[in-house]
């Protein structure tokens, strides 16, 4: 699959001043951070950090409370559909349509962003082979496991040739094969000049896929960098991840445990 | 409108494909639905021939006019009111699935106003034979039939917008229940009219000539063969007006954000006193874990946007729709009038099957899982679910009785103990057979999406279950009738609860060995979702 349209200068992703408010209470709170093309950029945070709804947010899903967003150059809202075009996503909440088949999936996400139909399907036939999911090639996706939910959602990111994956959770309920598997998938089309921007709960993962990160703690930005400049002496980013967020907690309380 | 229809292909392929995937695993019920579906529709293809055949016929012009215009804005209520009324909103994009995708807007709409036609296929029957039958007409001109087409894009576009309206303000509480309410009166206001007006008033309003300010009189003299620029321009001005707020409401709805428009009403979950009494109650009277189970359905059910509108509409509907016939100009006493409370209260139990009976695992999933896990027996888990339908079926009648006592109806304390000794008789004969089609037929829904009807595939074995479950409760009806007599009434009631009890008891057995078996295949269905389209029929 051959990437496109990575000359240009501006940034992957630039967030300027996001915020989210859900009910007076602040999901996302003016958050700013760039995205460099051709990065694999982890975005972590606890649960409720705010990463879904930036991600969300980033997909054209929820609407800014307030705050700026533009993705290759182009600007949310008012360039959405081109963007739109230019990334695909993985998102945590499944979007896919349960009584079709997985190759009818493919092929109709395909035919969303105007492949003709026999293109989007022989692409749809490629990718259920390179995603080992033959097997379940008449199944509905309502029979699949959710490792082969996630395995088919990330199929469908890559069916149009985006530039920039947005990945809420990639690997979650995957087994080891599919994960890695996937992990070398993303590692190569980061090489050929794409940029990902996950999130992941699993630090190790993150560690051993990207080159920056960035860690939100309630809406706001705590962290961000390379991994290089992130992990100083011997402190590895669970360290680092924990003493930003202040997630120590003590279980003596539970005295009945 | 420009459609591409590379997209639109796209949506309906796959929509295509998500109904063939579906039904093969349903054969039995695609067969008995196609079975209603023709009646149904063949039916309105009969009146559609009768339109045809009479306005052929018609020779006097301004006669035609007027029954043009009365029949259109017979249309326009239909195709406006009537969905709303039966919470059927038709086919609707599952805009949620399709924002991700590079699709403009402007074609998302026009998908979502070629799916409005599937909640209007009645109408458009009924103005195809009113077209046949104007060409058919020598007093007609050959182009005047031309102005059902843009009364038909006019009420399709309006319909768009109003679905989008709705569906927001039903997202919010408190003006959710507002709403509905209105919309029960919006509903019922015809009824109203009829029931308390002078017939003679009625008729003479219904026979003057309406103002060519109406889009229905304007679309009716022209379609009668009197043009005029004012008739035109009033026309179109609808069209376009009505183009404006369908457009802007669907673009309304695709910024809309439920969450936050939840998350403003946090307030809502904060329960007062009595509630937190209300919720408390199970737990005083039943053991654990029954008691834990019960309360927690009690709390969840009475947090879940859908089923406080069910319960809203339960008393609302009822009372509002069999009112004018006590209290209108041809009350007479009678069969009806006399058993006010029972139909009621009989009506709003059939408004709470949707989420007490017919499908009790579909809107708390997860807790469908939870219960397979914990260390709990299965019937108690079916018990815990039919107390809880027990608890709120005996809550909305009392609130139902309280509504009628306050209109000073002529209720009385024998009608109310009548009312809900065969109201609890009935719910006992539904939870028998509900217990069975929870296991059989469980269907995964969003308990936040209020306005969206669940029973979709089995709605048509519905109209085989409750005439059956509610035939031995016409026997104490005729003993009372055949003896003259309250004691005859009263004595076969016993025979009822009998029945019940051994239905309940054979119904609970076979659903319990039946979700032992089908264990896998219910929790599968509970966590489905369906294709681009969501169909709420």
């Amino acid at each position: 699959m051959k990437l496109s349209g990575m000359t240009e200068a501006s940034p992957a992703i630039r967030l300027l001043n996001l915020r989210k408010l859900y009910g007076g209470k602040a999901a996302v709170d003016g958050l700013t951070l760039e995205v460099p093309r051709g990065s694999f950029f982890g975005f972590l945070g606890p649960n409720g950090a705010g990463k879904t709804t930036t991600i969300r947010m980033l997909m054209g899903l929820a609407q800014p409370t307030s705050g700026e967003i533009e993705i290759l150059g182009l600007r949310m809202p008012d360039q959405e559909i081109e963007i739109k075009r230019r990334i695909g996503l993985v998102p945590d909440e499944s979007l896919l349509f349960d009584h079709l088949t997985g190759p009818e999936f493919l092929e109709f996400v395909g035919r969303m962003y105007g492949l003709e139909r026999p293109v989007a399907a022989e692409r749809a036939r490629e990718l259920v082979s390179l995603f080992e999911l033959d097997g379940a090639r008449k199944k509905l996706i309502a029979e699949f496991s959710k490792g082969m939910r996630k395995r088919l959602a990330m199929a469908a990111s890559l069916i149009h040739g985006p530039e920039l994956f947005l990945m809420d959770e990639p690997f979650e309920g995957v087994d080891a094969v599919g994960a890695r598997f996937m992990k070398d998938l993303l590692l190569d089309l980061a090489r050929r000049g794409a940029t990902i921007f996950l999130t992941s709960h699993v630090l190790e993962v993150v560690e051993r896929l990207c080159d920056r990160v960035a860690i939100i703690h309630e809406g706001r930005l705590v962290v961000e960098g390379s991994m290089d400049e992130l992990r100083r002496g011997s402190e590895s980013l669970e360290d680092i991840f924990v003493r930003v967020v202040g997630a120590e907690r003590p279980a003596e309380s539970l005295d009945w445990l | 409108m420009n459609l591409t229809p590379h997209f639109v292909r796209a949506i309906f392929w796959a929509q295509l494909r998500t109904l063939v995937n579906f039904y093969p695993r349903n054969r039995g019920g695609t067969v008995l639905a196609s079975v209603v579906s023709a009646l149904w529709y063949g039916a309105w293809i009969l009146v559609s021939i009768a339109i045809a055949a009479l306005v052929g016929e018609m020779r006097d012009t301004g006669r035609m006019t007027r029954i043009l215009s009365g029949g259109l804005l017979v249309v326009f209520l239909y195709w406006q009111t009537v969905p709303l009324a039966l919470a059927a909103t038709g086919a609707a994009l599952d805009l949620k699935r399709l924002l991700v995708y590079p699709v403009p807007r402007g074609q998302l709409f026009a998908v979502e106003v070629l799916l409005r036609v599937s909640i209007s296929l009645e109408m458009l029957l009924a103005l195809a034979g009113a077209a046949v039958g104007l060409w058919r007409n020598p007093m007609i001109p050959w182009w005047a039939p031309v102005a059902l087409a843009p009364f038909t894009l006019f009420n399709l576009f309006l319909s768009v917008g109003l679905r989008e309206l709705i569906s927001r303000l039903m997202a919010r509480r408190r003006i959710r229940e507002v709403v509905v309410f209105l919309l029960v009166m919006l509903a019922a206001m015809p009824q109203y009219i009829a029931s308390l007006s002078d017939p003679d008033d009625v008729r003479r309003a219904a026979s003057m000539k309406q103002s060519i300010l109406l889009p229905w009189s304007a679309a009716g003299e022209w379609a009668a063969g009197e043009p005029s620029w004012a008739a035109a321009l009033v026309l179109a001005g609808w069209t376009a007006a009505a183009y404006w707020f369908g457009r802007r409401q669907f673009e309304k709805g695709l910024r809309f954000d439920a969450a936050a428009a939840r998350s403003n009403d946090r307030a809502a979950l904060e329960s007062g006193p009595l509630s937190a009494a209300l919720f408390r109650l199970p737990s005083r009277l039943l053991p654990d874990p029954l008691g834990a189970m019960v309360e927690k359905e009690i709390r969840f059910l009475s947090r879940a946007p859908r089923f406080r509108l069910v319960f809203l509409m339960g008393f609302t509907f009822g009372v509002v729709i069999w009112l004018p016939l006590i209290i209108g100009r041809h009350r007479t006493p009678g069969f009806f009038s006399e058993n006010l409370l029972t139909w009621v209260s009989v009506y709003a139990l059939l408004l709470l099957g949707e989420v007490l009976i017919w499908n009790v695992f579909g809107y708390d999933r997860s807790a469908a899982q939870l219960y397979h896990l914990a260390p709990v027996p299965f019937w108690q888990v079916l018990a815990a679910k039919n107390i809880t339908a027990a608890f709120f079926v005996l809550l909305e009648l009392s609130l139902v009785a309280m509504v009628c006592l306050l209109l000073r109806l002529p209720v009385t304390g024998a009608k109310v103990a009548e009312a809900f000794l065969i109201t609890l008789l009935l719910l006992l004969y539904l939870i028998s057979f509900g217990n069975l089609s929870s296991i059989y037929h469980p269907k995964s829904l969003d308990p936040s999406q209020s306005w969206r009807s669940s029973a979709r595939g089995f709605q048509i074995l519905l109209i085989l279950i409750y005439p059956l479950a509610a035939a031995p409760l016409a026997l104490p009806f005729l003993a009372r009738y055949a003896f003259q007599s309250e004691t005859a009434f009263y004595a076969v009631l016993p025979l009822n609860l009998a029945l019940g009890v051994a239905l309940y008891r054979f119904g609970m057995e076979s659903a319990l060995e039946a979700a032992q078996r089908r264990k896998e295949r219910l929790l599968a269905a509970l966590s489905e979702t369906g294709g681009p389209i969501s169909l709420n029929m």
